[in-house]
């Protein structure tokens, strides 16, 4: 069910009027049958791996969090249920392409053999947001075993006893297939207090969910459709100048794909009283590519900081500055396979990881921080051209379907003839006017959002078919699925 | 009001309220007669109302597929099941019937009108003596052959429709190069908009007749084009200086001249042009006839044309008034390029060089341009065109236009219109340059649109290619339903769904996949239509040799 479908404009209102006219005891149920339901909506047959994912957190978190003064859980048992939760992504995500790899590899010394696989290893959608979750949650519980600790600062219990509870954190339905990555400590303490709505939930709830569905059926779908699916499908039949054109016009719409989920996620989760993290700041804005991933799927560069670079030493590692090198490459080179199992993902987390590491050379160096303001005009200015840039051009490895593509597109940015390109004008339009909002001041749109909150629900509803109309007359008139969904 | 329960209660009537109104609004849509509306503002100033209701009966009813998962275990490969949504089956083919043939179409073989006696069971007629000559011996013929036509995928095999004797002087042509004639070139001109320009399908039929009858050559070039059409992947054409290019579609030609091709460069300055043939085996081939198309205007600049390692020609173009020119380089021991220049000392205009082998063989010459249509291929005039055709004249004149003509107001006639006679006139027209020549029309492909979520197909292409069927029987043309080809109605989404995509996204335009798969679907059909012909003309005379053929002048001309 896509959250830009009638399917869901019906199925929300319906689960929202359920919760909220429902006994307080029935409301956890609620949302958690309606998650499933959701998710169920895609594939029941997908339906048993979340539900197996629950129950070996569920049960990983009772383990792992047992009472004072029993014996700690042996180190290996942690691994081995760590392991066991990443089992089906390992599955379903990486073994196919692992196993490619291997049996390339081996057909070098002139061995075929053929490894095992499943017949149909479609990847459940979501798989590796549900599974970053369920894993953030066991370490946090395992970390506060270790130390002894049986409540977090706020006093909230680190183990969660309800399979419910737990299997509804997990697969909450507005945040289920494409993030925002929750936390234990973000969404847990709601689950249980189930707050009331507060103060401007439904009027910030319906404006995230109006803006999200505008910016991905009026521009994130109009610039896929019109431009950026033609180029990469096909890119010998374009010069070099529509192939930029292309890049920079995926460049974009991934950002409104992206944001205008999480934009509905945010909306959905309000309209239950239910806050969930930002996941995005103006993320071209940014001026430094360390700024840029502080930016951009905020959710994901702080669950990898917290579970894989800070473990790993951080920036403040013992052993040099290589060792502080060493974690900023590891940890990009996972941020890169997190988004898939190909060389393309390598390739995209190795770049990035070098320019962290630049970053952080010449942050040394300078003295200032990634998100610093730029002390003159000109600086701003090549800083901003070559974040940009680099952010633009490694999106070449997110979208081409495999490294000699990827190469190709590569060279022909550089087979530049001065010839109109030929996308319609329309989307051209789609495409400025996407770019100019995004680098519009952030206070801007809060200010649209601030109008909305100051009206009523006529204008809401109003604003609500309003965007409805733009979204069925400029729509590129497909359902098309998030692009996150894959991951 | 702070208290948080009093809060959580207006807000939660606001959101009540707010759904309330939503649903109201929804609802409201349903009282609009919109088909009343739409039809309305279609008689009036043709402008289109979109039907505004979020759901209308016949879309999938939202939340079904909850209950209904859409999907189905299919068999992608003998023995492998795979879980399949409806989609994905949709464009696999297998939910549409048209895509889902399996069995291959079998051409009727037309019982031989002039070839010797059949040696029935019976003996029937064989031995009959001549005028008071010598009984002919009795010649045994094998049963006509059944031919059929492969299954490419979602394309469907469709045969060409074939009225008798239309394409007899393109399968004669064909088979005098199967038979090895000496310094033969079987010559089929493709006019078309950019799913020709594209090259795709026109390289994939080239390709496989050169395969079976000999490679003739690129055939006409133009020296200068807009690189991202008019594509020839293969053929060096680079073009360096000061060249200014018109075409049919953007228009500005001196006097309208846009040449064999619709493409005419006009050197402005100090411009070159080097233009090859393809690769073979590593070298570009060699070619051995070199025909120079030009233009004679007042001011113009001289023109040199000479193929690699042989001796060229040099003309001064300058003339009272337009008129064309044509020279002819043959160069018999082969050259593998040949540059054509203008020093800047004028305008000199240049519509293109035809290249060709020593033959046997036979070339398949792309005239596409992007955005061409009918009315922009009338807009040559028909002396000067006929005259481009006539100079050295095909033996095939395949036409295949029309999804650029989908919005004309004449496809709303129930005869066409203006539509249906500017066709025969242009048939015409192309005929007028080569009467002998056979002709094919192809009909455009599934175009479609996006409405409430879906691709449809666009209206009007069912008219017009029962237009084009028309006239192409009325002008003894044969005809391919290239729409057919694709899967019908509804094929251009089936082929847009498809991984990896057969159309792109504007769902006019075919990938080169796409391009590849229509070119070797319409190969096919031809060379089953010549081998049900060549059973019926098993004898087919030589070519006059070159001896025989008066020598062309050296410098002829339409004033």
């Amino acid at each position: 069910m896509l959250f830009h479908t009638l399917d869901y404009i019906i199925f929300l209102p319906l689960t929202v009027y359920f919760y909220w006219l429902s006994p307080r005891a029935w409301r956890l149920p609620i949302l958690g049958l309606s998650s499933i339901a959701f998710y169920a909506s895609w594939s029941m047959a997908y339906l048993p791996i979340l539900l197996g994912v629950v129950t070996m957190a569920w049960a990983g978190g009772l383990y792992l969090g047992k009472p004072q003064g029993a014996e700690p859980p042996k180190r290996w048992s942690r691994a081995l249920l760590l392991i066991t939760l990443l089992m089906p992504l390992l599955v379903y995500k990486y073994w196919p392409w692992i196993a490619e790899n291997i049996e390339a590899l081996i057909g070098l010394f002139g061995v075929e053999y053929q490894l095992p696989r499943l017949e149909s290893a479609v990847l459940p959608v979501g798989i590796s947001f549900f599974t970053f979750q369920a894993l953030a949650y066991v370490i946090d519980v395992s970390r506060s075993a270790r130390k002894g600790e049986a409540v977090d600062a706020h006093g909230e219990p680190m183990v969660e006893r309800s399979l419910g509870r737990l299997g509804t954190f997990l697969a909450f339905f507005p945040q289920l297939v494409a993030g925002p990555i929750v936390r234990r400590h973000e969404l847990m303490p709601q689950l249980r207090s189930l707050p009331l709505l507060k103060r401007d939930d439904v009027s910030i709830g319906i404006w995230r969910i109006v803006k999200g569905l505008f910016k991905k059926v009026v521009i994130a779908d109009a610039i896929r459709v019109a431009i950026a699916d033609p180029v990469f499908e096909d890119p010998a039949s374009f010069t070099g100048l529509e192939v930029w054109v292309g890049l920079y016009a995926y460049t974009l719409q991934i950002y409104y794909d992206f944001s205008a989920y999480t934009d509905i996620a945010i909306g959905s989760a309000r309209l239950f009283g239910i806050d969930l993290p930002e996941n995005f700041r103006r993320p071209y804005q940014a001026l430094s590519v360390a700024a840029f991933w502080r930016r951009w799927h905020i959710t994901l560069s702080n669950w990898v900081r917290d579970y894989i670079y800070f473990p790993l030493g951080g920036g403040w590692a013992k052993g040099g500055q290589w060792k502080i090198y060493r974690n900023l490459m590891l940890t990009m080179l996972i941020i890169g396979v997190w988004h898939g199992a190909s060389w393309n993902f390598v390739v995209y987390g190795t770049l990035h990881g070098t320019a962290q590491c630049m970053c952080r050379w010449y942050r040394k160096k300078s003295g200032r921080k990634p998100d610093a303001p730029a002390p003159h005009v000109w600086g701003w200015i090549w800083r901003f051209t070559l974040t940009f840039n680099f952010v633009v051009i490694a999106r070449i490895l997110f979208r081409a379907r495999d490294l000699p593509t990827s190469w190709d597109l590569f060279l022909s940015l550089g087979e530049i003839e001065w010839l109109m390109p030929r996308f319609s004008p329309m989307a051209f339009a789609v495409l400025f006017i996407g770019y100019a909002i995004h680098f519009t001041p952030e206070r801007w749109t809060h200010g649209l959002g601030d109008w909305m909150k100051r009206q009523g629900p006529l204008t809401w509803a109003l604003a609500s078919v309003a965007v409805g109309v733009a979204c069925l007359l400029m729509g590129s008139g497909e359902h098309l699925d998030f692009v996150y969904y894959k991951f | 009001m702070d208290d948080p329960k009093a809060i959580h209660t207006t807000e939660l009537k606001r959101l009540g309220v707010f759904m309330g109104l939503l649903g109201a609004l929804f609802g409201a849509t349903y009282l609009v007669d919109w088909e009343g509306l739409q039809a309305a503002a279609a008689e009036s100033d043709g402008v289109e109302v979109p039907d505004l209701r979020p759901w209308v009966p016949g879309e999938p009813i939202p939340l079904a597929r909850l209950f209904d998962q859409g999907q189905k275990v299919i068999e992608t490969e003998p023995g492998r099941l795979t879980v399949a949504d409806d989609e994905e089956i949709a464009a696999s083919g297998g939910g549409d019937p048209v895509g889902a043939v399996e069995i291959p179409v079998e051409i009727p073989v037309d019982v031989p009108v002039h070839a010797p006696p059949h040696e029935g069971p019976e003996g029937g007629d064989a031995g009959v003596a001549g005028d008071g000559g010598v009984a002919e011996a009795p010649v045994k013929r094998p049963p006509p052959p059944k031919i059929t036509l492969p299954v490419r995928a979602p394309a469907v095999p469709t045969p060409l429709e074939v009225p008798d004797g239309a394409l007899d002087a393109w399968f004669t042509a064909l088979a005098q190069a199967e038979q090895g004639a000496p310094n033969h070139v079987a010559r089929a001109f493709h006019w078309g908009d950019s799913i020709i320009a594209a090259d795709g399908i026109p390289g994939a039929v080239r390709d496989r007749l050169q395969e079976t009858f000999g490679d003739g050559g690129p055939g006409f070039l133009s020296v200068q084009v807009d690189p991202r059409w008019q594509m020839r992947p293969g053929i060096l054409r680079k073009a360096t200086g000061e060249w200014e290019t018109a075409n049919i579609t953007m228009g500005g030609a001196n006097k309208g001249r846009y040449g064999l091709a619709g493409t005419v460069s006009t050197a402005v300055g100090s411009a070159k042009s080097v233009l090859t043939g393809r690769k073979v085996e590593g070298d570009r081939q060699p070619l051995h006839v070199f025909d120079v198309y030009y233009q004679v205007r007042p001011g113009g600049g001289t023109l040199k044309v000479k193929p690699k390692g042989a001796s060229g020609f040099a003309a001064r173009t300058s003339s009272g008034r337009t008129a064309d020119r044509y020279k002819r380089i043959t160069v018999p021991e082969g050259a593998t390029s040949v540059t054509v220049s203008a020093p800047g000392n004028g305008k000199t205009t240049v519509y293109g060089v035809a290249l060709e082998t020593a033959g046997p063989g036979v070339t398949w010459e792309n005239f596409g341009v992007a955005g061409a249509s009918q009315a922009s291929l009338l807009r040559q005039p028909s002396k000067h065109l006929a005259h481009q055709i006539g100079h050295r004249p095909p033996h095939l004149i395949v036409y295949q236009m029309g999804g650029n003509a989908l919005s004309y107001p004449a496809l709303r006639q129930k005869d066409g219109g203006a539509y249906t006679e500017n066709l025969r006139t242009l048939l015409g027209r192309l005929k007028a340059g080569a009467p002998d020549a056979s002709c094919l029309i192809i009909s455009p492909f599934d175009k479609g649109e996006r409405k409430r979520g879906r691709i449809v197909s666009k209206e009007n292409l069912d008219h017009m290619i029962s237009l084009q069927r028309g006239v192409s029987k009325e002008m003894g043309c044969a005809f391919w339903d290239g729409r057919h080809a694709m899967g019908g109605e509804g094929s251009i989404g089936r082929w847009y769904k498809r991984k990896p995509r057969l159309a792109v996204a504007d769902l006019s335009h075919l990938t080169r996949r796409g391009q590849k798969l229509m070119g070797d679907t319409l190969a096919d059909a031809m060379l089953a239509s010549y081998k049900a012909w060549r059973y019926a003309h098993p004898k087919v005379d030589m070519p006059p040799s070159a001896e025989e053929i008066p020598p062309e002048p050296e410098d002829e001309g339409e004033e």
